[in-house]
């Protein structure tokens, strides 16, 4: 098998911040994003730390790998939105 | 309306015009006594808080005070803001529970800001209060965006809602209130004395709604919001912060402050320490938390007493010396200030500020 590290790598995700300032956590295997959603996700681990966004907005720690970025909830491409709403059924 | 009158008429003149003028007269002059009144009241209370009472006197006359609400439906997107409006100001109650939910806190809150703090709305300036309800797909959360109050429904696990929470609803709007006084920084201490500022006025909302002394408040933000995924009884407890359900990693106390990169570093986390001394100095106070220790940490805000960067130190500071402008140098209410921020380990506990230095 010549797969590279990514092939069977996950992305993890935290969820900080909100009203409640809960920290959650999921994941999720990277084969079973869609190609739009691999594209979105390189693009967001690809930003640099913006300032927040507002009050009790949600923050975003994505990581793949060693590869890792902050993103506030008001700059999360809206590709990944669909796959943030559907990991929150996994949130722990 | 009014105009100016109750400028140059003398109550007491009002009075008799009351008990004997012809029923024309008498319903003016009770309706001026009573606009009268109320401006008596915050004429008092902007004195106490270093207001420019002319000012806010003369918008008390001409009809301010009173709130202009719109609830709008967000129709579950996140996008845009949204133009279906569900009650307006003076509607009566309609079908959607959230819609009334909203409305009434959003009214409990601009009732509080303005019979207890004088303030007019959220910029002091009848600035229209606008909410959404139904924000996004089962979205766990609630915020200020800047222009309006966004209500997620929850997704019925973690949360099962927001609006019915008024201490909530006073919570977001006090964010509008800090960013256009203090202007706090949204990242690490100034960020926590952001979230606990939000929490202590969103207390005092639901306090004041409720009638209750500092010894009755439960002092819980955001109680019977919880879903089952969530066990515990709210969001945060100021009186033992840490404990308001499982998980609840606030910390009461300097000694355990949280280090932490998420949320904007700590801010939801840290908060408990600054709403702890809110609750030492209220409870040491006494009565309705709100007519002492609540003037004292407005103060703060209204004469913009510490930086944007500002951090806990600072800010107790500032909070001593805003009790020392209002009840003196060597008045209970600074001890009880100064005392509850050495017990959470932010002022030193031998710290008793002199005039001098706490002169604004």
């Amino acid at each position: 098998m010549t797969a590279g590290p990514e092939a069977g790598g996950r992305l993890e995700v935290e969820r900080s911040g909100g009203l409640a300032g809960l920290r959650l956590h999921a994941s999720v295997r990277l084969v079973e994003l869609s190609p739009e959603e691999r594209r979105a996700l390189d693009q967001a681990l690809e930003s640099r730390a913006a300032r927040p966004s507002g009050p009790d907005r949600f923050v975003y720690r994505l990581r793949v790998g060693e590869r890792e970025a902050v993103v506030q909830e008001d700059r999360l491409p809206p590709a990944l939105g669909p796959l943030v709403r559907r990991l929150g059924e996994r949130w722990s | 309306m009014h105009g100016c009158r109750c400028f140059i008429v003398p109550p007491q003149l009002l009075e008799r015009v009351a008990r004997s003028g012809t029923p024309g007269e008498r319903g003016s002059a009770l309706d001026t006594l009573a606009i009268d009144h109320s401006v008596r009241t915050a004429r008092v209370q902007n004195a106490l808080l270093g207001a420019a009472p002319q000012r806010r006197l003369v918008g008390a006359h001409c009809g301010h005070g009173v709130p202009h609400r719109t609830v709008f439906d967000a129709g579950h997107l996140t996008d845009v803001h949204a133009a279906t409006i569900l009650r307006d100001e003076g509607d009566g109650p309609v079908a959607d529970r959230s819609a009334n939910e909203a409305y009434d806190g959003l009214g409990d809150t601009h009732r509080f800001y303005w019979e207890v703090l004088a303030r007019d709305s959220i910029d002091d300036a009848a600035l229209p209060l606008l909410g959404e309800v139904h924000f996004g797909v089962d979205y766990d959360n609630a915020f200020w965006d800047g222009e309006r109050m966004m209500f997620g429904d929850g997704d019925g696990l973690l949360f099962t809602g927001f609006t019915s929470a008024v201490d909530v609803i006073g919570h977001e709007l006090t964010h509008g209130v800090t960013e256009r006084t203090l202007n706090l920084l949204y990242t690490g201490q100034p960020g926590a004395l952001n979230e606990s500022i939000s929490d202590v006025f969103g207390s005092l909302v639901r306090q004041y709604r409720l009638g209750q002394t500092a010894d009755q408040a439960d002092w819980l933000i955001g109680a019977g919001i919880l879903g089952p995924a969530l066990p515990g009884e709210a969001l945060r407890s100021m009186r033992a912060p840490g404990t308001a359900f499982e998980g609840d990693e606030q910390p009461a106390t300097m000694r355990d402050y949280v280090s932490t990169t998420a949320d904007n570093g700590g801010v939801h986390i840290n908060s408990g320490i600054p709403n702890h001394a809110f609750y030492l100095a209220a409870t040491a106070i006494g009565g309705h938390a709100w007519e002492r220790a609540g003037r004292i940490w407005y103060r703060v805000l209204a004469t913009r007493a510490v930086p944007s960067g500002a951090r806990f130190h600072t800010f107790a500071q500032a909070t001593v010396g805003a009790a020392s402008a209002l009840f003196g140098p060597a008045s209970l209410e600074v001890k009880a200030v100064a005392e509850a921020w050495a017990e959470v380990g932010v002022l030193r506990s031998a710290h008793v500020p002199s005039p001098v230095a706490v002169a604004s």
